[in-house]
């Protein structure tokens, strides 16, 4: 290009690219040079003001699109019309991001007959009128007109409640505004349910009515989901015992006059009731309930299905899937339960009848045995990482059976286990990955738009886009990937640190070396192995079906790190600030993993057992350990996070405990005021330690007035 | 938790494959999604439930691990409707600009309420107003007894033909068709209420 030459597509297929890379300044340029020279396609002129807005060059942006919408001005057909529609809504939409607020208004209001989207039109309207000085009463109407077009948007409500600048807290006339459009919107959910959340202990007899006309009328007509829409209410008290007596007297009604409402409706009170005991953990009431439902009618999918549920929390996973197959029996053709059965049977580590299970509803090549590659063909993630973290907890269950005497566990189990152990393992890691390389697929799939979009004329959802793109690797899944596959790397990697110690192979590593061989060599194993991975192949001419040579790494931590490159930016989440801390440890990045380890005590409601682990990785740090004042440091910022642990959580007593018996034992240092705040979180715990004890303990470290150590250089990085 | 309704937008579409691979049997690849929300940013809708008693203090960084949550707008997906416009060049020539629902769905617990019945109007409408859809048209499994009384006795659509296996599965599908007029659309004239003259003072 720079020699002169006019192959004018270069210049486009350069765009592409760096959009791709996210290039912006680059792309102005690439898109700049394209348009000089096809200046007749009004998808370059976009194409070029988008390349400025993404560059946050808003005023660039805004002048290339009114350029352009000049310069087709009277000139467009009726087909132009929605591409049309949507460059001015981005302008508008630069405007306002811009933050000239009294200008991007004008432009929109000059623009509203050429705008189609009304809806955007409005709400975009709503938004400038709020910022501009007293415009809120009209802004409210625009509210309302946005109402009309849609009644079921909780987002208009709470719009509309701004504009008429009621305080969130005057719930009397919350209540007078919400009465008043429920005339209008009698079928919306949000009018019904939004006072249901705001109505407090000091209207509670309006809150009974209100909540008995939601409820049984729900009831009557056998919405299925009635609890789940309540469940907010129940982190209030006295929500909850309204709610109790509201179903528990409704359900007595009915048995003292049964011909006026249908028996179905007898059946989903006891539905609902067994979903609120289960809330409240009255298991045995739960079950009570809703096995004298199933009685009632044992035909209905949903009691079985709760009844699962309910088992499942008693963590009785085996129970619960086969009573979520019974449901699934009941109605073949539904997808849904054909799903919840699946997931149930991967909970209980039950993959192979999961596979079948969910089989029944994949497309199927004619040979195949199964719908796997199907699943990941379709991109099924829920599925997929559900299969890798339940092969995970099946190595870990095989791990510890092999661990047991010989003398307390069934030698066949043993056997079993023995065979399967190894394979687990990468199968998890194999699933994990499979995950890994459907958020490349996403990625890659963003390549297409960055001109089609131009073409079509949808910029506005282009930008949209970018920006989902560039959070594809915060996604929840992506984040429960790198979680599962930390737990096998840094294992692999210990069992490489642990044996490199010990000169050799350690034990369990020589013990799975091992078995990988005889799995090979024995001729009954090696048919056993081949209908394996008949069963569990997820691709077409996959050359390691089972996940061996991804298991088989000699350098696990860089390994785990080319999937967690991708999210390290993403710091607001604290598993990635764990994750940071252990991989740079691993790295003997110590001060970037304190750093890290610092910004996640900063967190609010820190993790503390996060911490702890991080603590004890740190004492095994061998670098660490030899530096007695990074080991202060690390129990500083430790001690620090005390106030942020959950006193119900088993693992977070566990802490306490440690940190306790830290304190006592090694108490002569500057935490105390530290420590002191902890007493009266302490007093929580009194059944897992001897409060006194720490007291006493405590006071008389107080008493000493000791001298702080100097920590000038630790305590600039705890800052 | 309560159900809202709204807009799809491209951060939903990871959560309404993951509905969809659910609920249904016919499933696509997440670029097929991509291309219907960037080629008709009007034409899907999705039903979330909203937790708006969520304490920011304690629950605001607990990453969600759910398939069908959507962490920017602490929402969960229950239900959607995937609309687009006849963009066959073929078809386009011969026929006026016309709509057509790709995918409906909601969840199994989460029916009886009106749902469907609700993102199919949001759907309909907003095809019309921006896309001037003259009509709509969808498959529906003959064997689907609650989609069909949805199309046909809720919303007027009419049986045009049968397509015979229409289904990977084998089972046939009922091709209806709907005739759209923007004024009669309007979601709000469904809601058995009496209309907001946008001048009465509500509080």
């Amino acid at each position: 290009m720079e020699n002169g030459s006019n192959n004018n597509n270069i210049w486009r297929e350069l765009a592409t690219m760096q959009a791709q890379i996210r290039d912006y300044r680059g792309m102005i340029k690439s898109r700049l040079e394209y348009l000089e020279n096809e200046p007749g396609y009004r998808a370059n002129w976009t194409a070029a003001a988008v390349a400025h807005h993404l560059n946050k060059d808003y005023d660039a942006a805004i002048r290339v699109l009114e350029k352009i919408e000049k310069l087709i001005d009277g000139k467009l057909n009726e087909s132009d019309s929605f591409e049309n529609s949507e460059c001015v809504l981005y302008k508008n939409l630069i405007y306002f991001d811009s933050g000239d607020y009294a200008k991007g208004y004008q432009t929109l209001l000059d623009s509203e007959a050429k705008i189609l989207d009304k809806r955007a039109f409005l709400e975009l309207k709503f938004q400038y009128l709020m910022k501009l000085p007293d415009s809120k009463k009209e802004a409210s109407l625009v509210a309302r007109n946005l109402l009309k077009i849609n009644p079921d948007n909780k987002k208009y409500y709470y719009m509309l409640e701004d504009s008429l600048e009621i305080p969130r807290t005057d719930l009397q006339l919350r209540l007078k505004l919400y009465s008043k459009l429920a005339t209008f919107y009698a079928r919306s959910d949000p009018v019904k349910f939004i006072p249901l959340m705001f109505l407090n202990e000091n209207d509670k007899e309006l809150l009974n009515e209100r909540l008995s006309d939601y409820i049984i009328e729900k009831l009557k007509r056998n919405v299925p989901s009635i609890f789940i829409n309540l469940k907010p209410l129940y982190k209030k008290t006295f929500k909850i015992e309204l709610i109790e007596k509201i179903v528990l007297n409704f359900l007595k009604e009915q048995v003292e006059k049964k011909d006026e409402n249908s028996p179905l409706t007898y059946c989903w009170t006891l539905y609902y009731l067994s979903q609120h005991y289960l809330y409240l953990k009255n298991f045995t009431k739960a079950i009570q309930f809703v096995d004298e439902a199933i009685e009632h009618t044992p035909t209905l999918v949903e009691l079985y299905a709760l009844k699962a549920r309910i088992l499942k929390h008693q963590d009785k996973l085996l129970e619960a899937s086969k009573v979520m197959n019974e449901a699934r029996l009941l109605d073949l053709q539904d997808r849904f339960i054909n799903t919840k059965t699946t997931k149930y049977y991967v909970r209980a580590g039950l993959i192979d009848e999961a596979v079948n299970t969910i089989t029944l509803f994949t497309k199927m090549d004619k040979d195949a045995p199964n719908g796997l590659k199907d699943l990941h063909i379709m991109q099924c993630c829920w599925f997929i990482i559900e299969s890798a973290e339940s092969y995970y907890k099946l190595y870990l269950k095989n791990k510890k059976i092999l661990s047991l005497p010989d003398s307390e566990v069934d030698e066949s189990l043993k056997k079993q286990a023995d065979w399967e152990i190894s394979i687990n393992r990468s199968l998890a890691l194999k699933r994990f990955n499979a995950i890994f390389k459907i958020f490349q697929d996403f990625e890659s799939d963003q390549f297409d738009f960055h001109s089609y979009c131009m073409r079509k004329g949808t910029p506005r959802s282009y930008v949209r886009m970018i920006k989902w793109a560039d959070d594809l690797y915060r996604h929840p899944i992506y984040l429960r990937m790198l979680e599962g596959l930390s737990k096998i790397y840094f294992e692999i990697e210990d069992d490489i640190l642990s044996s490199s110690t010990m000169n050799g192979d350690s034990e369990d590593t020589k013990k799975l070396e091992n078995k990988k061989q005889k799995n090979k060599k024995n001729k009954a194993d090696f048919k056993k192995r081949e209908e394996l991975i008949i069963r569990v192949n997820s691709y077409n001419n996959d050359s390691d079906p089972l996940g061996e040579n991804l298991i088989n790494t000699k350098r696990p931590i860089e390994d785990f790190n080319s999937y967690f490159k991708f999210s390290e930016k993403f710091t607001n989440f604290k598993i990635i600030l764990t994750l940071n801390v252990k991989v740079n440890n691993y790295l003997n990045k110590y001060i970037l993993a304190l750093n890290n380890l610092h910004k996640l005590g900063k967190t609010k409601n820190s993790i503390f057992y996060s911490l702890l682990l991080q603590f004890k990785i740190f004492k095994f740090n061998k670098l660490i350990q030899e530096n007695d004042k990074l080991l202060k440091l690390v129990e500083l910022s430790f001690y620090k996070n005390f106030q942020f642990l959950n006193k119900d959580d088993q693992d977070d007593k566990e802490i306490i405990k440690y940190c306790i018996d830290n304190i006592i034992n090694n108490g002569n240092e500057d935490k105390f005021e530290l420590a002191k705040s902890c007493v009266d979180f302490i007093k929580n715990f009194q059944k897992t330690i001897d409060v006194e004890k720490v007291q006493t303990k405590l006071n008389e470290l107080l008493q000493n007035d000791l001298e702080p150590i100097q920590v000038a250089d630790i305590e600039y990085l705890l800052i | 938790m309560g159900i809202t309704i709204r807009q799809a937008t491209i951060d939903d579409i990871q959560a309404m494959q993951n509905t969809n691979l659910q609920n249904l049997p016919e499933n696509y690849t997440m670029k097929y999604y991509m291309y219907h929300l960037l080629s008709w940013p009007q034409g899907s809708f999705v039903a979330c439930t909203y937790d708006d008693t969520v304490n920011d203090e304690d629950e605001s960084d607990v990453v969600k691990y759910d398939c069908n949550y959507i962490s920017r707008e602490n929402e969960k997906i229950v239900g959607y409707v995937l609309g687009k416009m006849d963009d066959d060049p073929e078809s386009q020539a011969k026929n006026p600009p016309n709509g057509h629902v790709t995918s409906l769905s909601v969840m199994r617990t989460y029916r009886k309420m009106g749902i469907a019945e609700k993102l199919m109007r949001q759907c309909l409408y907003s095809l019309t107003e921006n896309y001037k859809a003259e009509y709509v048209s969808l498959h529906v499994r003959k064997s689907n007894r609650a989609a069909l009384h949805l199309y046909k006795d809720t919303l007027a659509f009419e049986v045009l033909s049968i397509e015979d296996k229409y289904y990977q599965d084998g089972e046939d599908a009922y091709y209806m068709k709907k005739v759209l007029v923007l004024d009669e659309l309007l979601p709000s004239k469904f809601q058995n209420g009496i209309e907001d003259d946008l001048s009465t003072e509500l509080i």
